[in-house]
């Protein structure tokens, strides 16, 4: 079966027809928790796990708000893995190159299915050989909260990392040696999980800013350390000082700029990648030129824009989950700057996710299409390499998406006629800024008549495309394996993409 | 046997070690191989052929390289090897 | 143009791939300075492959050949001489040195059947090279003086500083020699790349004693150079008010006239003249409308 991209989908899946689908399908939720039991507290993860009772086919939930300095999920899976628990499902929100107890257990041939929304490292390596029992779900952050409050993932038991614990447990990310600011990828998880245990390494009288109440608490865990405080800083990357990074990045503001979008009111948000930082920092000094004062800034949040809420250039700040100290501290002291659920941020079927209200979301690319379609799932050998996140979510719920790439990463060109894999479908991809020239997604006719009188290099996307040959040479088109181990799930649930296995 | 050295392992480089041989042989290890095989192999005999040298091994590591700057490790590294 | 002459390193290819990527009216590949004297034969080399690939468009391409003396002078011509080569950047200039460059090139373009002539732009960077600056911009081939203040007031021995006040001599000297020969004048690079406001001040000194651009050592000056040593739309707006007030003149048949009570003659229409062309070809200024 084929979806409107032309992108098979296994049987058992929805097709992805468009973007706004969604908006004629019903919510479906299941019931929130609710629980008689009073919590148990256990000092040991074998005692914990001896209680819970995980069976073979069990799903188990993990958040990753600890970055690559978490430790719980991979004590949990090794515990597992000792007492060869078989046919698991795992959705943690991410996997990172650390999260290594997962490889123990794929290796050992007892994971069924992953859920999650960006992944690296050694897991996907094993994914790419075909190792994993089953499938590899990749969502997007917004998609992952509608698969959960949906029911369509059923979590057993969801182990959330937590900073902090007090006496009535309610649990905080902003207290502990391993403080890690806001929580937002784990309140569904928090709030649909059969089982809910918080793994914490600090324990304090009481917590007034609570991420975690203790209303859905089952278990708390308290383990002498959680994760290492470095690794959880992680995330954050360097603004670019790369001069082609940085000319992409002014001629992206001066684009916003043309566009009319800096105004009072203004909101935007950009990833965490060194150009996107270099667009926030641009349009910070614009901001102050020109006296605006803007509405938001959203997403995982790093102390660029901890600054320009203090600056008083934005009102608030939707932080789904902290970059770096900054962030942590200004989520602790600044009351403009407030914690966001992964749902809140993008899932589809909230009234007004923070996603529609955006003006503008300045995003990455790893390849993209002359549709439009951008991939930052795979390499271009169909390797997992990220994923969505809140890719497809702002995309969609963006006035204007931007993507910003190099045009040519060491002679690999990034225009494909069709990328490897579809991560965020092309109607949602408005531009692309590129050191060469700006193409404008021609379903954006409005974009294109404001442009219209434009000095900026706007030129078409396949103009662009023939040009980056010309330094590349055109590269040969690789065969794909016809086994599939994955899928690239839109956040409405249905199936942009498949993921192949290696071929051999 | 008298060898060349060009090049570096910089991104957008590559790294060319050219040996005299009486059985010429071109080895790549290439980071975009899979895509651009067949363009470096072209961009390393023809540089082969404009060195007039043509009793040489060429091994080219490369990360990314356009075909202009093998040529020119290429080049390079031959002229090293039979200065 | 010369607004922005960009300095790139000529055995970085990485550096290289991207130097079209910035809108430098001139891009100078360096193969002295910035290139270790064993790696010259590789940077000589890479230059070279790289300007006969290149698809020809409206930036100049410019070589920072090294020194005339240096044993590299006839190794660098042989290899960068060719139709896409625009101009030849002379370090540590002299008239006898560009006497024979120019001998040198007129065989090279003869063998090579190189139709335009290639340019040179000699880098007046010694206090010898500035009391001969008269005779060096009416050398063959030399399109303008590029002035490097550091080897200067190295020579000098006297110290760089930021407001520049130790070069007003040696910038005043240029650019009259420059104008008088009717070439262009561009300024000494800047060289904290960091700060970018001190850099426009020191843009607009050098813009306001008559240099038409200056060399950038980061791709990140470029910008404020074009920005700089463009007309600005005041001056484009007031060129054009001279020009119709002189039309109109014209038409009533009155040979000298004024505007906002000033005397306007020939001098000064030319000139308006000369500022929207120029405007023009800086993107300033499009048609008349």
């Amino acid at each position: 079966m084929k979806n409107s991209l032309g992108r098979v989908v296994p049987d058992t899946f929805t097709p992805f027809t468009t973007s706004d689908a969604f908006t004629s399908i019903p919510r479906k939720q299941i019931q929130e928790k609710s629980k008689n039991q009073p919590i148990k507290v256990f000092h040991s993860m074998e005692d914990l796990i001896d209680e819970l009772q995980i069976k073979d086919g069990a799903t188990l939930s993990f958040h990753h708000h600890l970055r690559s300095g978490d430790d719980v999920i991979n004590r949990v899976c090794t515990s597992l893995h000792k007492r060869q628990i078989r046919n698991l499902t795992l959705a943690p929100s991410s996997i990172f190159p650390t999260y290594t107890g997962i490889e123990l257990l794929i290796k050992a041939g007892f994971v069924k299915d992953i859920h999650t929304n960006y992944l690296s490292g050694g897991v996907s390596d094993l994914i790419h050989q075909g190792l994993l029992q089953g499938l590899l779900i990749m969502n997007t952050h917004g998609g992952r909260a509608r698969l959960i409050e949906s029911g369509d993932v059923s979590i057993d038991v969801a182990f959330l990392s937590t900073p902090a614990v007090d006496k009535q447990h309610n649990g905080c990310g902003t207290l502990g040696k391993n403080a890690c600011g806001t929580l937002g990828y784990a309140q569904s998880d928090l709030r649909y999980a059969k089982q809910v245990v918080l793994v914490t390494d600090s324990l304090v009288d009481k917590i007034e800013q609570i991420d975690f109440d203790h209303h859905y608490v089952d278990y708390v865990l308290l383990l002498d350390s959680i994760g290492e405080a470095e690794g959880i800083v992680s995330g954050t990357t360097k603004l670019t000082k790369d001069p082609v990074g940085i000319k992409i990045a002014k001629d992206t503001t001066k684009l916003i700029n043309a566009l009319g979008l800096i105004k009072n009111g203004f909101s935007m948000q950009t990833g965490a990648g060194g150009i996107s930082l270099a667009v926030a920092e641009f349009v910070k000094h614009e901001m102050i030129k020109q006296g605006v004062k803007g509405s938001f800034a959203s997403g995982g949040i790093g102390k660029q824009y901890v600054q320009m809420l203090e600056l008083g250039l934005f009102e608030r700040l939707y932080d789904v989950q902290c970059f770096d100290l900054d962030a942590v501290s200004s989520y602790k002291q600044n009351r403009h700057h407030l914690a966001m659920s992964a749902s809140q941020y993008g899932n589809p079927f909230e009234a007004d996710p923070i996603v529609n209200q955006l003006d503008v979301v300045v995003l990455g690319a790893t390849e993209i299409d002359l549709s439009f379609h951008t991939n930052v799932t795979t390499d271009s050998f169909g390797k997992v390499i990220g994923g969505s996140g809140g890719h497809s979510d702002t995309a969609y719920g963006a006035k204007v998406s931007i993507i910003t790439t190099q045009l040519i990463k060491s002679r690999l060109p990034i225009i494909k006629k069709q990328v490897t894999t579809i991560t965020t479908p092309g109607e949602t991809v408005d531009v692309l800024v590129t050191e060469r020239g700006i193409a404008i997604n021609p379903l954006r006719k409005d974009l294109i008549e404001l442009l219209q009188d434009s000095t900026l290099p706007i030129t078409s996307i396949e103009s662009l495309y023939e040009l980056q040959h010309t330094y590349t040479g055109i590269p040969a088109t690789l065969e794909q394996s016809s086994e599939v181990v994955g899928v690239v799930m839109y956040r409405d649930g249905s199936i942009v993409d498949t993921i192949r296995k290696k071929i051999s | 046997m008298k060898k060349g050295i060009a090049g570096s392992l910089s991104s957008c480089d590559c790294y060319c070690v050219a040996t005299e041989s009486n059985h010429p042989t071109i080895q790549i290890d290439s980071v975009v191989d899979a895509f651009f095989h067949e363009q470096i192999l072209q961009a390393i005999t023809q540089a082969i052929q404009e060195s007039n040298h043509l009793n040489v091994d060429i091994h080219l590591i490369d990360k990314g390289a356009f075909d202009y700057t093998i040529q020119a490790r290429v080049l390079c590294a031959i002229a090293r090897c039979f200065e | 143009m010369r607004r922005s002459l960009l300095f790139i390193p000529g055995n970085n290819p990485a550096v290289l791939n991207n130097s079209d990527v910035f809108l430098a009216d001139g891009v100078i590949f360096d193969l002295e300075d910035a290139v270790s004297v064993d790696e010259k034969d590789a940077a000589r080399l890479l230059v070279a492959k790289y300007l006969a690939g290149i698809k020809k468009g409206k930036t100049e391409l410019l070589v920072r050949i090294n020194a005339c003396d240096s044993t590299y002078l006839e190794s660098d011509l042989a290899a960068i001489v060719m139709p896409s080569l625009d101009t030849i950047v002379v370090p540590k200039a002299s008239v006898k040195e560009l006497k024979k460059l120019d001998k040198l090139l007129q065989v090279l373009e003869t063998i090579r059947g190189i139709k335009k002539p290639i340019g040179l732009l000699p880098i007046i960077e010694s206090p010898q090279a500035l009391l001969e600056v008269v005779p060096i911009s009416k050398q063959n081939r030399v399109v303008g003086l590029l002035f490097g203040a550091e080897d200067y007031t190295a020579s000098m021995e006297i110290n760089r500083t930021k407001n520049g006040f130790e070069i007003l001599y040696p910038r005043n000297v240029i650019a009259v020699a420059c104008k008088a020969a009717f070439i262009d004048a561009i300024d000494t690079p800047f060289t904290d790349t960091l700060d970018v406001d001190a850099l426009k001040v020191d843009a607009q000194l050098a813009k306001s004693l008559g240099f038409v651009g200056k060399a950038c050592i980061h791709p990140s000056q470029v910008e404020v150079m074009n920005e700089v040593f463009s007309p600005t739309l005041q001056e484009v707006f007031q060129a054009r008010r001279i020009i119709q007030a002189f039309e109109e003149a014209k038409t009533a048949k009155l040979g000298v006239f004024s505007l906002d009570g000033k005397m306007i003659d020939e001098p000064v229409v030319k000139r308006a003249r000369t500022l929207l062309s120029k405007a023009k070809q800086a993107g300033v200024w499009r048609e008349e409308s």
